[in-house]
């Protein structure tokens, strides 16, 4: 067994059949956490067994543990059995054991490696709220909510810095000091300035963060609204997700839940001012009912919490300029702009396409790896344990254009030939894509350089130039710029 | 009737959008200050300070909205100056037609109350007139002009049928609208006639033929102040829709919605208005030792094992997402709205370059938006911005509008950024809610449906933060010495339920507090009561009156905000720099964590207080002396002597490597408080000579502490 330092713990473990006890294996679990004393982890314990009758039932060792589980579970931690063999009957023993509350969950039974790989991934996971807030629904009726964010970009692995001599971990210090006397300045002498039409306004550093938390934290009820009214096409951030907490407010989760079912019933969405923390500003969100109960899934009962945009997040479209459109003549006066659309053929044509290409299941988020963390996973790994070569990675979100082309067979062509006229070239893009970078502008660019004619190139081949160079902050930099660091990499004057 | 609507209806070009110049409008306020402004309105202020506040207001907006490019005249009607070009008695252009700047809003400021005069109001909309016209003649071209009169029209004046008609007449001229706010016309006496004074029936006469209308004070400022700027059209992504290698639709795709960004704040002394610069240093970790940037390099841990990668290496083996591209991967039953990932939302048209638009992309888009939208379908794609930067993948849904037909793009999320946790069902066979339960739920939604008559549109709505930001800017500009001012009441408006829609469901939301028994636990109250009490709106007048009442207590004991009573009601749970002795006996007196953690915090508390003070600021130094008397007095009290001698030590050493000899010297040594001896309790070990030693420090330091090592180890071994 690996304790937490890397070492390893012995422990004496049975062999024959009789002298098994749960108990102390459970025992063993409760000693291990008691050794590792950290209050924020969430603590688990992963039961795999084959055995759906350890003990028979009123043995001693059954009583035991029974005893031993109650204590972990009262000490707040989780238990999860992953049942091995197909007939495995929970409702002979571990039913009754574990399902008595909260901290205990059966997985289903009969499952392939991978799924018991996802699974435990899964329940690895810390389920960590980011918020425990109060759910207004009026002044004198308030409820607790645990907010999660269940869609948040993962964690790529983390950069650090080392002394390159001795490998040293090495922080970075920002030291600020004053421009004009080169004093060395505290954090409480700086202060916060902007300039609002010539004006310029000072404000105390923490006056300006107090703004923010001038306005209450919590949930406050609007009103519903009907699902199908809300512009969702209008999306703005990643969705987070509520759940009633008792802990805040006893008696949450009977509001929490009539109020959910109702809504899912009668397809209404509440509409609530959202401000999550003291460093959020206030938004306005759609509550979103989901009672998802898929056995193959996680169930997830609650509110979706969907954050909607203000006026000043939304953009103002002139939609005559960015579609064109000619000019008919209705009721012999006026004329009316008509946009231009497909006619009924080449709708046809699309759809033809749009079945060819649909896919059977619908998506979810499980679907599609993330091609850039797994490759910077992998090759660490490769890295750290002094593999040879890496393992290469698939990047399922590259289209498989063969395999398209030979699907659609020839209704692409029929596609085609209907909506763009004979020869049609789309000239605003064919020529332009990578060309900057490519590595035949190298040889060009440096003989341009020694014989001074880098002022007749293109900005983006140089600046292509200098990032393939490994050059830093090219994007920021102007042509004058661009040429002066060129000489320099190429040690010209 | 918002002024905002208003507005937008006359601003239906009546010239050219011509491209070359910054469109702007022009806007003359007329105030009248002369002796009927004195008298006092229902909220017990007076005519000239509601108008000097409405002027304010218009001014501030103005400065915040397209780009602070609109000119503004301010006249002032009955006023003790006479300051205008057709020389007319109390009529003072207070600031003649310039763009709109702070400066008039000071100006106002100052200026704008009572006068014991009376001014002509026909005269200062003759003024009013020839500044317009003086300044459309020097070349201005205005989007619109508006003359905004602020009066009762109560004071005498001079007009004739031929002035009218001249007057009216320039208006048109000049297609320039008359709006009032703040007279006593109204809906009612405008079916009348005979009701008006003879002031208003000339002002509405006049009013008719230009165009324009009337606003009540309170009208006129709400539609002020939630009058926003919505963000215009961005620069286009130009790329090409693939299907396969066969089919590229070229496109252009705009950001729709992306969170607006507020003002940018930058840095400066307190003292001195200076810029502040910034240097970064690197230090090792353990040592704090300095190294020098080149000797720097940068790696990622695997497990425990630090694995050094060069930027180039890296840049070798990460992956690379190749061209910039949309292209399908695959048509898929529409997503639900939680399946959003990215910063935003961009629409999809088809090419367009130079203004003109692709005619053939058009078609082929079109196709391809309507096939999507009877097949019920939505696409998903890989979306690529740039060549080899961030690979996302995303959806495309169609949309389809009698004006205009586009895809609407967001990106989604990768399996790695998907969280499954589960989350049980919430009512249970034994947790099923009574009939009446649900019925009341019924009832709430039915109240407060929010799809009513005008409906609810977040999109409608200004951001409630970045209003209250322009109003403290507002604020500061005017009154720059003041303490920030709160959150302003209209604002607080638009963070609750419309008072309307709450009073209907009144009953009903009594019943779902009867019906739903909810306790609030300590949790909650220790968590955000103070935040959410300070906010909340009292219910009901009482609540009000006794929640005024125990602020004023509080304020009355000393004089000032007595910390102590707020904190009373927070639960300290740990040892805090903002009040550490108190937070420190507080927490020992709970007894809820081991004594050891809380000197543990306690000593990192007066660490953090030296960093922070930098080993100078007297105040901090003088706040973690009285930090380690407490901590040395409990720690002599309650036996914990060793533990306490031993912290001491590591303290001291502390405190030379940081160079902090002065707090050393004036706080710990003049007070004695170093380490505990003999003398004062049997369980410590140190000698009196040696504890005066210790409080000494010598410039060898390290040979004294090696000593003191030695000695400490003799007495253990004794």
């Amino acid at each position: 067994m690996l304790n937490k330092d890397g070492g390893i713990d012995e422990y004496v473990y049975a062999v024959d059949q009789q002298s098994i006890s749960l108990a102390d294996a459970l025992w063993l679990c409760s000693s291990i956490f008691s050794k590792h004393k950290s209050k924020k982890d969430n603590k688990k314990i992963f039961l795999f067994t084959n055995n759906d009758e350890p003990h028979s039932k009123f043995s001693n060792k059954q009583k035991q543990a029974e005893k031993r589980i109650g204590d972990l579970q009262d000490g707040n931690v989780s238990i999860f059995l992953f049942p091995i063999e197909e007939a495995f009957d929970t409702s002979k023993v571990y039913q009754e054991l574990l399902m008595s509350n909260e901290y205990g969950s059966i997985l289903s039974g009969s499952m392939t490696a991978d799924e018991l790989l996802s699974k435990i991934c899964r329940k690895g996971q810390k389920k960590r709220p980011v918020a425990n807030l109060v759910f207004n629904v009026d002044s004198n009726t308030k409820f607790g909510v645990k907010l999660y964010n269940l869609i948040r970009p993962a964690p790529t692995p983390k950069r650090m810095q080392l002394d390159k001599r001795t490998n040293e971990i090495v922080k970075s210090v920002t030291t600020k000091f004053n421009a004009e006397t080169a004093e060395t300045l505290l954090p409480s002498e700086l202060m916060k300035s902007t300039i609002v039409s010539g004006e310029k306004v000072r404000l105390d550093k923490n006056d300006l963060t107090s703004l923010k938390s001038k306005f209450a934290v919590g949930f406050t009820l609007l009103g519903f609204k009907p699902i199908e009214k809300l512009k969702f096409h209008l999306y703005l951030s990643p969705a987070s997700f509520i759940y009633p907490d008792e802990d805040l407010v006893k008696g949450s989760r009977v509001l929490f839940g009539v109020l959910m079912d109702r809504c899912q019933v009668r397809g209404f969405a509440p509409l609530c001012i959202l401000k999550c923390t003291a460093a959020t500003k206030p938004r306005i969100v759609a509550l979103l009912p989901n009672a998802e109960q898929d056995p193959e899934q996680p169930s997830v009962f609650g509110f979706h919490v969907i954050y909607l945009p203000f006026l000043n997040d939304v953009r103002k479209f002139n939609y005559g300029d960015l579609v064109g459109s000619t000019l008919v003549l209705k009721d012999e006066r006026k004329y009316v702009p008509e946009v231009w659309r497909a006619d009924r053929g080449q709708i046809d044509a699309a759809v033809a396409i749009v079945k060819k290409l649909s896919s059977k299941t619908s998506y979810t988020p499980a679907q599609f790896e993330d091609p850039a963390l797994h490759t910077k996973w992998k090759t660490l790994e490769g890295l750290a344990l002094g593999r040879e070569d890496v393992e290469s990675v698939d990047d399922l979100a590259l289209p498989d254009c063969d395999c398209i082309d030979r699907r659609l067979g020839q209704r692409s062509t029929i596609f085609n030939d209907l909506v763009f006229p004979l020869g049609y070239q789309s000239r605003n893009f064919q020529a332009s894509i990578l060309t900057p970078r490519d590595p035949q502008h190298e040889a060009t660019v440096e003989d341009a350089a020694r014989n001074g004619w880098l002022d007749k190139m293109k900005v983006d081949i140089l600046k292509g130039y200098l990032s393939n160079q490994g050059v830093h902050g090219v994007s920021k930099m102007k042509k004058a710029e661009c040429i002066q660091n060129i000489k320099l990499h190429l040690n010209l004057k | 009737m918002s002024y905002a609507k208003k507005y937008s209806l006359n601003q239906s070009d009546h010239r050219p959008r011509t491209k070359s110049l910054k469109q702007k409008n022009g806007y003359v306020l007329i105030a009248d200050i002369g002796l009927p402004s004195s008298r006092l309105l229902p909220n017990k202020r007076t005519y000239a300070e509601q108008v000097k506040d409405c002027l304010i207001i218009f001014i501030q907006q103005k400065i915040f909205i397209n780009n602070a490019s609109d000119d503004i005249a301010i006249i002032l009607c009955g006023s003790d100056t006479t300051k205008n070009s057709l020389g007319y008695q109390n009529i003072q252009v207070l600031w003649d037609m310039e763009k709109v700047s702070w400066g008039a809003a000071k100006c106002v400021n100052e200026v704008v109350r009572t006068k014991n005069f009376e001014g002509d109001w026909m005269d200062a909309l003759g003024v009013a007139l020839d500044l317009v016209h003086r300044k459309v003649k020097a070349g201005n071209i205005y989007e619109s002009i508006q003359i905004i009169f602020f009066t009762t029209f109560e004071s005498p004046f001079k007009t004739s049928e031929r002035t009218q008609k001249a007057y009216i007449s320039a208006l048109l001229a000049e297609k320039t609208s008359l709006f009032i706010v703040g007279s006593n016309l109204d809906q009612e006496s405008l079916e009348d006639e005979k009701k008006m004074n003879k002031g208003e029936l000339v002002a509405y006469q006049l009013m008719q033929e230009a165009s324009g209308a009337f606003y009540s004070f309170g009208d006129f400022s709400a539609s002020m102040l939630h009058c926003t700027e919505q963000p215009k059209l961005g620069a286009p992504w130009n790329v090409t829709l693939d299907i396969g290698s066969k089919i590229q639709i070229p496109i252009s795709a705009y950001i729709k919605v992306k969170k607006s960004e507020s003002l940018k704040w930058s840095e400066e002394t307190s003292t001195e208005e200076a810029l502040v610069d910034r240097e970064r240093t690197y230090q090792k970790e353990q040592s704090n030792a300095m190294i020098d940037r080149e000797d720097v390099i940068s790696a990622y841990k695997y497990g425990s094992k630090l694995i050094p990668v060069s930027i180039e290496e890296e840049k070798h083996w990460s992956y690379k997402s190749g061209n910039r591209c949309l292209s399908v991967l695959a048509f898929v039953d529409p997503i639900p709205p939680q399946f959003g990932s990215g910063t935003g939302t961009k629409f999809i048209f088809p090419h367009r370059k130079a203004g003109v638009v692709d005619r053939s992309a058009q078609i082929a888009l079109s196709a391809l938006i309507n096939a999507m939208a009877e097949a019920g379908k939505v696409a998903i794609v890989r979306h690529v911005y740039n060549n080899n930067t961030r690979l996302a993948i995303g959806v495309l849904a169609p949309r389809i509008k009698f004006k205009y037909e586009c895809l609407v793009f967001h990106e989604l999320p990768f399996a790695e950024d998907w969280r499954q946790y589960e989350f049980s069902p919430i009512i249970t066979p034994k947790s099923k809610p009574s009939a009446e339960q649900v019925e009341a739920i019924d009832e709430l939604i039915d109240k407060l449906d929010l799809s009513g008559a005008e409906e609810f549109d977040s999109t409608k709505m200004s951001d409630p933060y970045e209003e209250y930001i322009r109003n403290v800017i507002g604020f500061k500009v005017l009154n720059p010495d003041d303490p920030l001012p709160d959150i302003p009441p209209h604002i607080k408006m638009n963070l609750q339920p419309a008072p309307s829609l709450m009073e209907g469901a009144k009953d009903v939301l009594n019943r779902v507090q009867q019906l739903f028994p909810l306790q609030v636990t300590d949790n909650l109250k220790a968590k955000n009561f103070e935040t959410s009490k300070r906010w909340a709106i009292p219910a009901t007048e009482e609540d009000a009156e006794i929640e005024k009442e125990a602020k004023k207590t509080k304020l009355d004991e000393t004089g000032e905000v007595d910390l102590e009573s707020i904190f009373r009601t927070k639960t300290v749970i740990g040892v805090g720099t903002a009040n550490p002795v108190k937070d420190f006996s507080h927490v020992l007196q709970m007894g809820k964590k081991p004594v050891e953690e809380v000197y543990e915090e306690m000593s990192k508390v007066i660490v953090k207080l030296l960093e922070d003070g930098g080993g100078t600021n007297a105040a901090l130094m003088d706040k973690a002396k009285s930090c380690v008397q407490a901590y040395r007095e409990h720690a002599l009290s309650q036996g914990h002597v060793v533990y306490f001698n031993r912290w001491m030590e590591q303290f001291k050493e502390h405190v030379v490597s940081n160079y902090f000899t002065d707090f050393w010297q004036n706080y710990v040594a003049k007070s004695r408080l170093g380490l505990i001896t003999k003398e004062e309790s049997p369980l410590s070990a140190v000698e009196k000579q040696k504890a005066e030693q210790f409080l000494r420090l010598s410039e060898n330091v390290n040979e004294i502490e090696s000593v003191d090592e030695d000695e400490e180890l003799l007495n253990l071994i004794e």
